[in-house]
Formats: structure tokens, sequence, C-alpha cells
């Protein structure tokens, strides 16, 4: 079938029908042919060499079938399996080849090697027996076959019947290119099998940092298939419980148990969060319930009962078939309804485990045996060349990458996440800072109207009453001063809250200035005020807020000079300098230590931090004691002019 | 025919020895596993590089070779070096056996093998100047095999031609079946070590790829560049990738390294930046860069030099990479003393680990320690100390990633609810102020006007003059009265001094005994857990609307207030019987408005009957705990 459908693709039919006779005479010359050992023989498989036959009652013994694939795979038959053949050296010197039989979960087997009629070695061998007591240490089963020149060696393979598939890729190798690919053999296995281990780590890591049962579900799968790695290639045996052969049972069994719950937990997890389908629960659950009974059915059975059962484990199969089908299905639901990339990339991750079972159920003949017939003598629904490990690293990587994928994306977006909340917080701040200015002029103008509607009003005829009293009054003088004082009362108000509203597009900044600048002259006459405001910046289109917001710091800073400073002389400093506008004000008064949080508070420097915020800009206060103080306040020109 | 053959054996063995000039010969005995053959080998140092294989074998009959017992390793010489050994199977039975030369850099070897009447068995030339096919044996090793028939002596000679780089002759004899059982476990082990440092070089690419910070990018250039330099120095890449080609092989390995150590030095310069303020640093680091690239431009002309300038490129490479490496680590360790920052003792661990490497791997190179090449684990282990390092680091980092984006979200949250009692603020923060300056500023000024009026002497003693003084003098006084009182009312000063509770308390008595409504306020206390400016918003609710019913006249006023700071909530529930307050328009209570929409509050009207209202205001608040977190 292999063959034709190759062919077919290929070529015209008269090719293949020439092709189907050549193939059809070399297969029927070679029959029962020897293989030939010659010097320079490298390996080769006992396809179209040797024979074999499944035992039974009925059958006679010269029933044997030449092996016409290169893996031998007889699905699972619970019966003895004999195969034999015969080789033949043409080497000039002793030659040593190596038969290998490249399954290493074989429960018991014979090897006879019989040398010119002799029987030479019987060797016994299996994963039931302690891996130390093997002729040749190596995770598959290496016989060792020291052939003289011009001699015939008959080799004949008896395997007892087992519940595992009699899967069975037998081939002669020489020592040499066995050394090598061996090595590579070694080299890819374990570059498989570290990069998985890590990648458990790598899990529970995530686990233990982000604290979510999905992962620790995860881990625990994946475990269980490092550990089904370990069972499948031998390297259990091998490396870890080799002198407990008994173990290699109880492995797979656990193994295949933990991996179906490890999965029913972990699907649970997932899709609990992620689809609205009451039934999901019960489904999920009968999976569970399902999968505890075959389990308990195979203990009972086989191992109590001892009674070699097929079904159960047939029935195991079918979990995990409909298991991954199942779970396939929910990532479609998972992508359709939810519609989250997650749901994609899970439904991808699990197709590839699913087609990968099916790949391996297929090689191992549990396929053919359910679908085809349990009579058929070949049971894969198409030949691979590669052997079984491989499919479980190709799923491996495929999973390691697409999971770590994920996972990184998810980081990604929590970066992200992080950035995007760091902005708007940012924003908010920003219009937090707005808002707190608008409602401070907003207070301004309210506070202001109450002013002079409570005290404007009064002072106002106080005043004219003073001054009406000035002619009952002897000492003039004095009601000067009062009137003086009265007048300091009134300035003191206006500066407080004077309701300065403006039509802020037709003022420059240089008018700003001077309006600042009078009151404080108003406010202390015998300041002596210098001032300078370049032209650049005060032909500058500053937009209103800015405008607002330097006349109100202005006038925060003249504050602290009348309040607290005793200056004689201030200088007012406002110019543009590359993209920043600095405004400095400087006095020669009594200075404060500036590096006093308690002062800086207490003199109002919060209100214009604010406002320097609001305009992105920076504040620098300057002063020690008995030295005058300078403020400096940077503005940058970009953002705070109209375009 | 046996016993006769062992005493041949022994006699030439007896010669030998009394020669004094010879190792003994190597056993082959029944349960030979492997052993390393130093301790059988003489050598003999050919400096014109062109004897032959006769002249050799007459030398050596004439005992011209020395003996270097357990020593392989001569380190950089530009001497051909010659070795013998001697081995004799004991066994009866043919050993298949393997001689491992296990030092993949050699780039030439001659291999002979003599039989006992001194016919040649065999020869080979091999080494990693020729392509990969052409080995007797596939390894990455050099294999020679050897079928020794029973009772046999063989005499082995090894020629290693002179080459730019160290030499070093690990010889050892294996029984070949054993070799390929040991070397499934140590291919399986280095596979491993790739595997996980794959993985691991995957993973810190995807970060690197994400997060976008250098730190991240050097990390896994560098981890990529160990790697490949490991791959290519064990002998799988000539064997994996580029089997046909042998010259790249230095080259690659070359370049690799130089461009380890330039990424080495632009990821410490990267690290250390914001640590250190000093600019020599930073040049010094410059320069070591520029020297690197220059090295490497030298290295792209390394395979058209003649040998004794690649010898010498060599030796310079190697003092280079100490050189490098310690200045790295001085300068880690200089940045972690003067800026004490806790991120860089991984890094300095790891340089720790990465010079000790360094180190042993040049003093080899020097031949100074007698190193067999297998015991390279060193580098593997310290590869996965470093991971092990980097990996706790990663997880620190997106554990506090996630921690931080979670913080950031509570923020946001609060951030949104805070920026609602913006305006609130400003107001208030205005109003706090005017109050200050009328109280500190404005009353002072009027109490001293005040004293000037009342020392005003009068013309005369006319009744109707003083009384008009007297009237200006109780003007001003009402005045002080109306500033006082202004200053007060501006700011809720019991609330900053007692508390929610008491100053709502406050409010309704002062309502209670200004008008004849009866309000009450039965609520002993309140959750005080929320920020200042959440309880004046609540006041200044329940001072607008009690003065708006008062104003209206309505009765049985009665009011709760519930806070819930954990949900960040207060609800304030007014009862009472009169006419419907038309909330939307009313103009006295424009404050209370704002309040509510700043706030994005909720107002809910009930009425029970005719006359009796209920009226429900529900506004966010910050509470106490949040802000906690924020700070």
């Amino acid at each position: 079938m292999y063959l034709y459908r190759k062919s077919f693709l290929k070529h015209k039919i008269f090719i293949l029908f020439i092709f189907l006779l050549t193939g059809y005479s070399c297969l029927w010359a070679s029959v029962d042919m020897p293989i030939v050992i010659g010097d320079d023989f490298t390996s080769e498989y006992l396809k179209n060499h040797f024979v074999y036959r499944i035992e039974s009652a009925k059958d006679s013994a010269d029933d044997y079938q030449l092996i016409s694939y290169k893996n031998l795979s007889l699905g699972i038959v619970n019966k003895k399996v004999s195969i034999k053949g015969r080789i033949y050296s043409q080497a000039s010197s002793t030659k040593t080849i190596l038969l290998e039989i490249y399954n290493p979960t074989i429960d018991e087997g014979y090897v006879y090697i019989t040398n010119n009629g002799n029987v030479t070695d019987t060797i016994k061998f299996g994963d039931k027996f302690k891996f130390n007591q093997r002729a040749f240490k190596h995770r598959n089963f290496i016989f060792p076959i020291a052939i003289e020149p011009n001699t015939e060696a008959t080799i004949s393979i008896e395997i007892e019947p087992q519940l595992e598939a009699m899967f069975l890729p037998i081939r002669l190798i020489e020592e040499k290119l066995f050394l090598k690919k061996s090595t590579k053999d070694f080299l890819s296995i374990g570059i498989m099998l570290g990069l998985y281990l890590i990648y458990l780590v790598f899990i529970i890591g995530l686990f233990i940092v982000v604290k979510r049962n999905l992962f620790l579900f995860y881990a625990i799968i994946n475990f269980f298939v490092l550990m089904f790695c370990a069972f499948d290639t031998g390297l259990g045996m091998q490396f870890i419980w080799g002198n407990s052969p008994f173990l290699q049972d109880i492995v797979i069994g656990v193994t295949g148990f933990g991996y179906v719950m490890g999965m029913i937990f972990f699907g649970r997890a997932f899709f609990s969060t992620r689809i609205k389908y009451p039934k999901l629960d019960k489904i999920l659950m009968m999976f569970i319930a399902f999968a505890v009974l075959s389990f308990l059915a195979i203990i009972i059975l086989y191992f109590i009962l001892g009674v070699p059962i097929l079904v159960p484990l047939m029935l195991l199969n079918v979990i995990f078939i409909l298991f991954g089908i199942t779970i396939s299905g929910l990532g479609i639901v998972t992508y359709l309804q939810a519609g989250r990339r997650e749901g994609f990339w899970f439904l991808l991750l699990f197709l590839v485990q699913l087609i990968i079972w099916l790949l391996l159920l297929n090689q191992r003949g549990y396929l053919g045996f359910l679908f085809i017939s349990p009579d058929a003598s070949i049971y894969s629904f198409f030949y691979l060349k590669t052997a079984t490990p491989h499919y479980i690293f190709i799923n491996m990587i495929a999973e390691v990458l697409i999971v770590s994928t994920i996972i990184a994306f998810r980081f990604q977006n929590n970066l992200e996440e992080y950035n995007i909340s760091q902005k708007k917080i940012e924003d908010i701040n920003e219009e937090s800072i707005k808002a707190f200015i608008h409602g401070q002029e907003v207070e301004r103008g309210i506070l202001a109207e109450t002013l002079e509607e409570k005290l404007g009003k009064d002072l106002k005829s106080i005043k004219r009453e003073i001054l009406k009293s000035k002619e009952v009054v002897d000492d003039e003088e004095s009601v000067s001063i009062a009137l003086h004082q009265l007048q300091d009362v009134q300035n003191d108000l206006n500066r407080i809250a004077s309701d300065f509203v403006i039509n802020w597009q037709a003022v420059s900044l240089d008018k700003i200035v001077n309006r600042v600048l009078d009151q404080l002259q108003m406010a202390q006459p015998d300041l002596q005020i210098s001032h300078s405001v370049s032209d650049e910046a005060a032909e500058l289109n500053w937009d209103d807020l800015t405008k607002l917001n330097i006349y109100r710091m202005l006038q925060e800073v003249c504050n602290n000079v009348i309040k607290h400073s005793k200056a004689a002389h201030v200088n007012v400093l406002v110019q543009l300098l590359d993209e920043f506008l600095q405004i400095e004000v400087k006095d020669d008064g009594v200075g404060f230590n500036s590096n006093e949080i308690a002062l800086r508070d207490g003199i109002g420097l919060r209100n214009i931090e604010t406002r320097v915020r609001a305009l992105k800009g920076k504040l620098e206060v300057l002063s020690k004691v008995g030295e005058g103080t300078t403020t400096h306040i940077t503005i940058p020109r970009k953002s705070n002019i109209n375009q | 025919m046996s016993k006769g053959l062992l005493i041949y054996i022994i006699l030439l063995l007896n010669t030998l020895n009394v020669l004094g000039q010879m190792n003994p010969p190597f056993i082959v005995e029944d349960d030979l596993t492997n052993l390393n053959a130093s301790n059988f080998i003489s050598n003999f140092g050919d400096v014109t590089c062109e004897r032959s294989i006769d002249d050799i074998v007459e030398l050596w009959n004439e005992g011209s070779f020395t003996t270097i017992r357990k020593k392989s390793n001569i380190g950089f010489t530009q001497v051909c070096y010659w070795m013998q050994f001697q081995l004799i199977n004991e066994t009866d039975t043919t050993k298949n056996l393997f001689i491992e030369i296990s030092n993949p850099e050699l780039e030439g070897i001659d291999f002979y093998i003599f039989d006992e009447y001194q016919q040649p068995v065999k020869h080979v030339t091999t080494g990693s100047k020729f392509p990969f096919q052409q080995r007797e044996v596939d390894y990455r090793n050099f294999l020679f095999t050897l079928n020794a028939v029973p009772f046999s002596i063989y005499t082995i000679f090894i020629k290693v031609d002179k080459q730019p780089n160290y030499v070093n002759v690990p010889v050892k004899v294996w029984d070949a079946q054993y070799k390929i059982e040991a070397s499934q476990i140590v291919e399986y082990r280095l596979g491993m070590f790739y595997g996980i440092m794959l993985l691991y070089l995957f993973l810190m690419g995807l970060i690197s790829y994400f997060l976008k910070d250098n730190y991240y990018s050097y990390y896994t250039f560098l981890l990529a560049l160990g790697l490949a330099f490991i791959f290519i120095n064990e002998g799988f890449a000539f064997q994996y990738f580029w089997p046909k080609y042998p010259w790249p092989q230095n080259v690659i390995r070359y370049l690799i390294l130089n461009t380890y150590m330039l990424v080495s030095i632009l990821f410490v310069g990267n690290f250390v930046k914001d640590k250190l303020s000093s600019n020599k640093v930073f040049n010094f680091i410059r320069g070591g860069a520029l020297f690197l690239l220059f090295i490497s431009i030298v290295i792209l002309l390394y395979p058209a030099m003649n040998q004794s300038i690649q010898f010498w490129i060599s030796i310079i490479l190697s003092i280079v990479i100490i050189i490098i490496h310690f200045l790295i680590f001085a300068i880690l360790y200089f940045s972690y003393k003067s800026s004490g920052d806790k991120s860089l003792i991984g890094l300095v661990i790891a340089y720790i680990v990465a010079f000790g490497i360094v180190l042993t791997f040049t003093l080899v190179k020097f031949g100074l320690i007698p190193i067999n090449i297998d015991s390279s684990r060193s580098i593997y282990v310290g590869s996965i100390i470093v991971s092990v390092i980097f990996s706790v680091l990663l997880g620190f980092r997106v554990k506090n990633s996630i921690a931080d984006n979670k913080n950031l979200r509570t923020e946001l949250g609060l951030a949104g609810i805070r920026s609602s009692f913006a305006l609130l603020e400003g107001q208030e923060k205005e109003r706090i102020r005017v109050a200050d300056e009328l109280h500190d500023g404005v009353g002072i000024k009027m109490s001293a006007l005040k004293m000037k009026l009342s020392s005003l002497k009068y013309k005369g003693d006319d009744d109707g003059r003083k009384q008009k003084l007297t009237n200006i003098i109780e003007q001003v006084d009402n005045s002080c009265n109306n500033i006082r009182s202004l200053s007060h009312s501006l700011v809720p000063r019991n609330l900053e001094r007692y508390g929610l509770s008491a100053a709502i308390h406050d409010l309704v008595n002062e309502s209670n005994q200004r008008s004849k409504i009866k309000i009450i306020f039965r609520q002993k206390k309140l959750a005080e857990n929320i920020d200042n400016i959440s309880k004046l918003a609540i006041y200044r609710l329940v001072e607008g609307i009690l003065n708006e019913l008062i104003n209206r006249k309505v009765e049985q006023v009665s009011f709760k207030l519930v806070i819930i700071p954990s949900i960040q909530q207060a609800s304030i529930n007014f009862r009472y019987i009169g006419r419907r307050v038309e909330f939307g328009v009313n103009r006295n209570l424009a404050t209370v408005r704002s309040i509510i929409q700043v706030l994005n509050g909720q107002v809910r009207w009930t009425m029970d009957t005719m006359w009796s209202n209920e009226l429900d205001i529900e506004i966010p608040v910050v509470s106490k705990t949040t802000e906690n977190v924020k700070s």
C-alpha cells in the first residue's frame, strides 16, 4: 500500500506497473536469503531476510511470514512471537556485529544464536530483568554476535506474550557505526529531555510566582509526559529504576492515570474561566470516572486476577482519543465564544497532542487493532519510518515553543498593561492638577465677591466717615495715619482675592508682569522694583491657562516678598532660553533655609509647585538666611503656547 | 604456545626496563573497560618536524624517547611531538579495542601500529584539519580501532603535528563495547546540558524581545555565544554542522570568543552605566571594546596567516581573555562597592565563576595544569550556576512586575477617585489661604486701625461729634467681627481638630441654636478612616443642605451618615417634612451641586407622602488604608 501510494503520486500507471514488477521480483529473490556480512558491512534491517510468526495452537510450525517492513509492528497480539533468519560472513576476519532490538519495553524474550548448527548463545532479555544483567548495557536490547569468516549463523528471537504492542524494529549493525548512531541518538535524547526538564522547572517556577493552579496541573501533566518518555525510551530502566524492574509496569500505569487526571483537571481549570457552559464540569467529571474505572478494571483483572485482558487497555486508549477530541473541541468553542487568542493557541496545542497520540497509537498497532480487524497481520494504518520517541519529542518541542510563547505574550501584556496604567495615572494626575487650579480660581472669584459684599462696602463707608471726621479731630496727622492704615487693609483685601477677570488672549506676558509688580508696589510703596521682560518672551503666544498660572505664581512669589522677606530691592527677570521660559525673582531680604521642608510649606511654595507641575516646568528656590531669596521658574515653551 | 609467548613478553619487558628509557607496556586484561594510557607513554620532540616514521622507530630503538609520566598536556609549543606506548593483549580472546585521543582540537595526527615483529599493522592520518568523513570512527574525539589478537604485542606511535594551538594528547584505551556503553551516558549528559541551555536561551530570547531591555539582550547574546563556543570546542559542530569543512573551526572559535568578550564588556558597561558617575570607567570600557573589535578583524585574516603568526595570536588571545575577564570582574566589584547596588551581586558571582573557568582553561592551555580535556565539565557546571543565578533574578523580576501591575491597578482606581476630589481640594486650599490672610493680616490691621481711631482727640466737647467718632469705631469693630466670622466660616477648624463626627455635631448644634427648626442627628461615631478631603466633602454637603433646609423653614429634619471606607463610598440620608427642594436650579445649593457633580455622586429624591421627603446622596470617598498603599 505504501509503495503503491508513493509511486502513484509520482508517476504514470505504466511506471507503477514496472515498479511493482521489479519490486515484487526483488522481494521474491530475497526471500529467506541470509544477510551477508562483508568487510564493509554497516547495518541492515531484517526486512526481506528474516521471517516471523505469531504462535497459536492451531497453526503449524511452518507458517512463517517474511518481514516486509523495516519496523515490524504486529499490534497487541498477546501471543508468543518468533522471528528467525540467517547471517553469513564473507569478511576476511572474525567480525563482531550487533543485533539491536529497537524497543526497550519488551517484557521478556530469548535470543538463540546458532553457529554451524551448534547453539553458541542463549540470551534472556526483557524489561522484567535488572538492567545490570544485560550483556550490553544500552537502553535498547543489544546482542553482540562474533561471526567467523565464511560461516553461517542462525538467529532466532522469541518474545513472550505481553500486553504491550509487538512493535519490533530489529537491525544488525556494525560496532563503529553503532557508536556513531548511539552517540547521536543519546545526544538528541539528552537535548530533548534537558529542554523538557528545564521547561518543567520553568512551569513550576511560574506556579510559585503566579500561584495559579493551572500551572500546577500543567506541570503535573508534563511530569507524567517526562515519565512516559523515561519509560518508553528505556532511559528510566537505564538510569533510574534499573535495579527494580517491577517499577516499569507501575510507572506506565501511574503515568497513564496521572496524565489523564492532570489533563482533565487542567482542562477544568483552563476552560472553566473561559467557557460558559454549565455541563462542562459534568462532562469532565465523567471523564474522570471513566478513567478511574478503566484503571481499576485493569488493576483488578490483570494484576490481581491475572487475566490477560485487552479490553480495558483498549478502553483507556479510547479515553485518550475521546478526551483529545473533546479538548480540541473545547479549544474551538473557547476560540469562537471568547474570541481569545489563547483559545487558538491551546487548540493548536491539543491538536498537536492529539495527532501525536494518534501517530503513536497507529505505530504501536493499537489503532489497527481497534479499527481494522484483530486478525490483520500489520496493524498500522500507514507506515512511518521514524522511531517512536521522535513523535513524543516533536510534540514536546512544539508544546514548549507554543506554551513559552503564550506565556511570554502574557508577560508582555502584563508589561503593556503596566505602561498603559502608568500613562493613565499620569493623565489623571495632570487632569487633577488642572482641576485643582480650576477649583482655586473658581473659589477665588466667589471669595472676592463675598469679601467685597461683606467687607469692601463697610471699609468704603468707614473711609468716608474718617474723611468727614478730619474736621472734627484735632490731630490731623493721626487721621491721615488711620486713613493710611485703612488703605493698607483695602490693599490687602485686593491682594488676597481680587476678582481679576481679564481677557487673557489680549494680555501679553510683559503686561502680566507689570500688573503683578504694580500690586507689589502698592502693597509695599518703599520697595525698589526693577524688571525686565525680553521681547521674545513677551511676543510668544502663550496659552491662556499658562498666562493665568504665570500670573498666579508671580503673585504668590510677590506675596512671599511682602510677607516674609523684608527686602529693599526686588528684581524680576523674564526671558526665553532656548526652549524654555525662565522667570527669576530675586530679592535682598532676610532669606530662609531653603532645605527646611516645613518652611517651604509655610510660604506657599506648594501652591507654586502645583502650578509649575501643571505647566510641566521646574521650580528652584535658592535661599540662605541673611542672603536673600532667588526663585527660578522654568517652563517649557513647547506644549504651553497656542499653535 | 601461550606460555612461550608470555615468557617472550616478560623477557622483552625486562630488556626494555634495563635500558631504562621505556615505560612499562599497557597490559590488556579480561576485565579491561577503559584505562588512561598516559602512564605508559614516552615521547620525543621533533624540532625539525621532518622525521619519517622509520627515523622515529630507529630513534626509539636507540632510546631517544623520554618518559613523561602523567603529563599529556604540553601546552603551547612549536615542536612536533611523537608519543609511543606498547600494548600487550594477555588474554586468550581477540579484543576489540578503541584507542582514543580525547582532544578534538588537534590539527594533525599520524597514528601507527606495529606488531611484535615491527611490521606495520595500521597507519591512519587524521586531525581537525581534515574533513570529518575521513575519520576511521565517526566520533568527535579521535578514535582508532585495534583488534588485538590473543597474546600479542603492539607498538603504537602517535605523531602530533606542530599547530598554532596548544598541544594536549590524552590517550585512553577502551574495550570497544564499553566505549559504546559509556559514550551513551556522556552524550546523554551533554545533550541534557545543551537541551537545558537551549530552552533557557529561547526563554531569554523571548524575554529580551518582549522586555526590550538591553540587559537581557546582551545576556541572551552572551549565552548563545558561550553555548556555541562549547559546542565547537567539544567537536560537535565539526561533526554535525560542517563535517566537510575543517577550516572554519579555529576562525569561528576565536571570533566567538572575541565577540563574547566584546558583548561581555558592553553588557557590563550597560549595566554599570547608571551606577557609576566616573567617566574614566566608560572611556576604559570603550577603549576595551575598540581593541576587541580590532582583534576581531585580525582574526578574520587568521586563515591567511602563516602558522607562527597564528601561534602567537592564539597565545595573545589567551592572555587577553584573562585580562578582560579580570577587568570586568574588577569593574563590577568596584561598582558594587561604590554603589552598594544589590542587583550587582548576582553579576559579580557570575563573573567570579566565569573568571575561574577562564583562568583554569588558560592555565591548561599553557600546559601548567596537566588536565585531561574531559574535565571541561567545569564549563558545564559554571554555565548551570550562572543560569540558575539569572533565572532566580528573572523570577524575582517577573514576580515584581506582576506585583507592580497589581499595585498600579489599585493606584489607578484610587487616582480616578482622587482626581475627582482635586477641584474640591483647590477650592479648599483657596479658602484656607484667604481665611489665614483675613485672620492673621487683615484682622490685625483692622484692630490697629480701631486702636488708632480710639486714640483720636476731638475738637471741643460736642457730643454729636463724639458720637460720630464712636459710630466709626463701632463700624470698624463690626468689620473686625465680620472678618473673624468670615475667617471661621471659610474653614471648618473643628473638622481638622476633632474629626468629622465632632464637626457635624457642632454644625447641628449651631444650626439648632440659630434657627427654630429641630435637627436630629443621633450618630455618635462615624468611620473616620477616610482622608481629609473626603471628610470635608461630606461636611460641605451636610452644611449646604442644612442651610438650605433652614432657609426653607421645613420641619422635623433628621439625617444619617453611612461611611464605608472599604468600598470607598459614603451616603447621606436626609428626611424632613416640607416642600420639595428643587435641587437642579436652586442657587443656594450651587456648592452642594458642584461637589456632587465633580465627585460623580448620585442624588435620589423620594416622596413618601405629600410632605414627607427623603434625600439620598452618595459620593465616593478615599479611604486612609488605600492612601497608605499608595505612599
